[in-house]
């Protein structure tokens, strides 16, 4: 097909890499440094390469494109390049990011408004996060990376909210939304769930016109603060065999059936299950009573009609027993009876933990058997099983609570 | 899937003869073929070595013929990329960019600056100022200013 010359000898070759070693990329234009390659690197990377020269320097400090370049690149990665799982946690002064190929973990000092407070993050969206101040009179939207917050008044003392926020949206805005319990005529056997909105564009909060008649779900309490997510449109809450919903733009919210709810395994408390965002769909995490992980993802197709598509089955005693030697590595057991017989109940004991599943190879779940908390990534392709890191105790002040959290320069929606 | 040929000229003239399916995923090879009246030869693609347009021709058969349609597809192709984006020293890599950027291949130009951001991130930054021949404009004195505001980015 193609007509070849005869290419470079052994010798021309040698000098070619020499070349190499002091390559000079000069022939790369600034615009597709600046636009193309730096927006792609992790914010770490960036922090670091201010000092690489000023002109740098300037581009990711004052250009305002740069921010969106950035967000743009590393949200939606191109299809070819894996993406990886990135989370937040936080302890009492520190926010830790990291993801699933140790490249980009760090630590950052926490937003002083947070500092010493308690379980208050809620949740995370598109690089931010979210929640309720200690007070509860005022909801945050904070960007940590750039120490860059916002904050809205609570009046009704929300404590379970969500955040829709898009940055794609060209009146990148936000809107909150809370649900409390509302009785008809007194009547506690006829009460129905209700939403409450907030949004940026009005600086008001109001009750949803359209959420009256949706069901109050078994094992729900305004209280709970449910991990929610946002996609497509809707933010969604995980309650205990319940997803609730509700739709921003429509207005009009309502609840899903968790899928296989039968084989759920009894677990101590809600934050069991989890939900993610998966290339678009909500994924849902759970541990059966068979201790496999199952993940599904729920079909939206827009017109409240929902369907459970189940995407991985993966065997927890299979993973722990064929990956005895880093297991009994990391939790300095030797004794291989003990560690099957740990092996053996730990969803039941509430040792195990799902993380939210963003789709890719890898699932990532903690065993906390011991006092640090290991975080494990199992790759569904390769069936590599991976540990990441080891956050001490003071590290997290909720260790089952792990954000999902694409860092971000973009400055809050306002 | 028409089975047209098209031959494309290196700035060094060496003719590649791809299907025109596979060369019209580049762009600005697409608007030659639809503006201009070949010579010859093929289509002059002058600033584009042979070297490399033996890679870019590589990488645009591999996707040209390979469309996927379910996970195991897409793995294979993505594996593939992986592969190819292996074999390439640093010089290619960044000659390939700027093919990619002239012949307006997207997918390529993505692939190539990914791995050149995957290249750096765990660069330090004496590292990449020598990877892009770049000159430390700083004083001591605002290099140290930078570094402190910055210091969790060096840990």
């Amino acid at each position: 097909m193609k007509k070849r010359k005869t290419h470079g000898t052994n010798k021309q070759q040698t000098l070619e890499k020499k070349k190499n070693l002091n390559v000079c990329v000069g022939s790369i234009g600034e615009d597709i440094i600046f636009q193309e390659i730096l927006p792609r690197l992790p914010v770490k990377s960036i922090f670091r390469f201010k000092l690489v020269c000023k002109k740098w320097l300037n581009l990711f400090t004052h250009d305002p494109l740069f921010p969106k370049h950035h967000h743009e690149k590393i949200s939606r990665p191109n299809r070819n390049i894996a993406a990886s799982s990135n989370f937040l946690s936080y302890g009492s002064r520190s926010l830790f990011i990291f993801n699933d190929d140790h490249t980009d973990q760090f630590e950052l000092q926490a937003p002083r408004f947070m500092t010493g407070l308690r379980d208050q993050v809620m949740g995370s969206t598109n690089g931010f996060i979210y929640g309720v101040c200690s007070d509860s009179q005022k909801i945050f939207i904070c960007n940590p990376i750039t120490n860059h917050a916002v904050f809205i008044h609570n009046p009704k003392k929300h404590l379970s909210i969500a955040v829709a926020c898009d940055p794609y949206d060209p009146n990148f805005g936000f809107t909150i939304v809370s649900h409390f319990i509302r009785k008809k005529n007194d009547d506690i056997n006829n009460s129905v769930l209700q939403f409450e909105v907030y949004s940026s564009k009005t600086s008001k909060w109001r009750v949803s016109r359209n959420g009256s008649d949706v069901p109050v779900p078994s094992h729900y309490y305004s209280f709970l603060m449910l991990q929610p997510v946002f996609n497509g449109g809707k933010v969604f809450w995980a309650l205990k065999n319940d997803i609730l919903w509700f739709d921003v733009d429509k207005d009009v919210g309502g609840v899903i059936e968790c899928p296989d709810n039968n084989n759920l395994r009894p677990r101590w408390n809600l934050y069991v299950i989890d939900i993610g965002v998966c290339d678009g769909d909500v994924s849902f995490s759970m541990i059966t009573k068979q201790e496999e992980i199952e993940i599904w993802l729920l079909r939206d197709n827009r017109n409240e009609e929902f369907e459970w598509v189940k995407k991985h089955t993966v065997n927890l005693q299979r993973i722990i027993a064929e990956n005895w030697n880093i297991m009994s590595e990391i939790y300095s057991i030797v004794n291989v009876g003990e560690l099957h017989e740990i092996a053996k109940n730990l969803a039941f004991r509430g040792y195990v933990k799902t993380l939210p599943y963003s789709g890719g190879e890898v699932m990532g779940f903690i065993i906390n058997i011991t006092y640090d908390k290991k975080v494990l990534f199992f790759n569904l392709v390769t069936q590599e099983l991976k540990v990441i890191c080891v956050i001490c105790d003071y590290m997290i002040k909720h260790p089952f609570r792990l954000y999902p959290f694409v860092p971000t320069l973009l400055p809050c929606p306002t | 899937m028409s089975t047209k040929k098209i031959t494309l000229l290196s700035s060094d003239r060496e003719q590649f003869i791809v299907d025109e399916a596979v060369a019209i995923q580049s762009q600005t090879i697409k608007n030659l073929i639809e503006d201009t009246v070949p010579d010859e030869d093929g289509i002059p693609l002058p600033v584009v070595h042979s070297r490399i347009l033996a890679k870019v021709t590589e990488y645009l058969t591999k996707h040209a013929n390979y469309k996927p349609h379910n996970d195991a597809a897409k793995e294979e192709l993505k594996n593939w990329d992986v592969k190819f984006l292996g074999k390439l020293d640093n010089n290619t890599l960044f000659d390939l960019i700027l093919a990619a950027n002239y012949l307006d291949i997207k997918g390529l130009l993505d692939l190539t600056c990914q791995a050149v951001a995957d290249l750096m991130k765990g660069m330090s930054v004496e590292e990449v100022r020598k990877l892009f021949n770049i000159e430390n404009d700083f004083t001591p004195e605002e290099e140290e200013a930078v570094r402190k505001e910055n210091q969790w980015a060096f840990d």
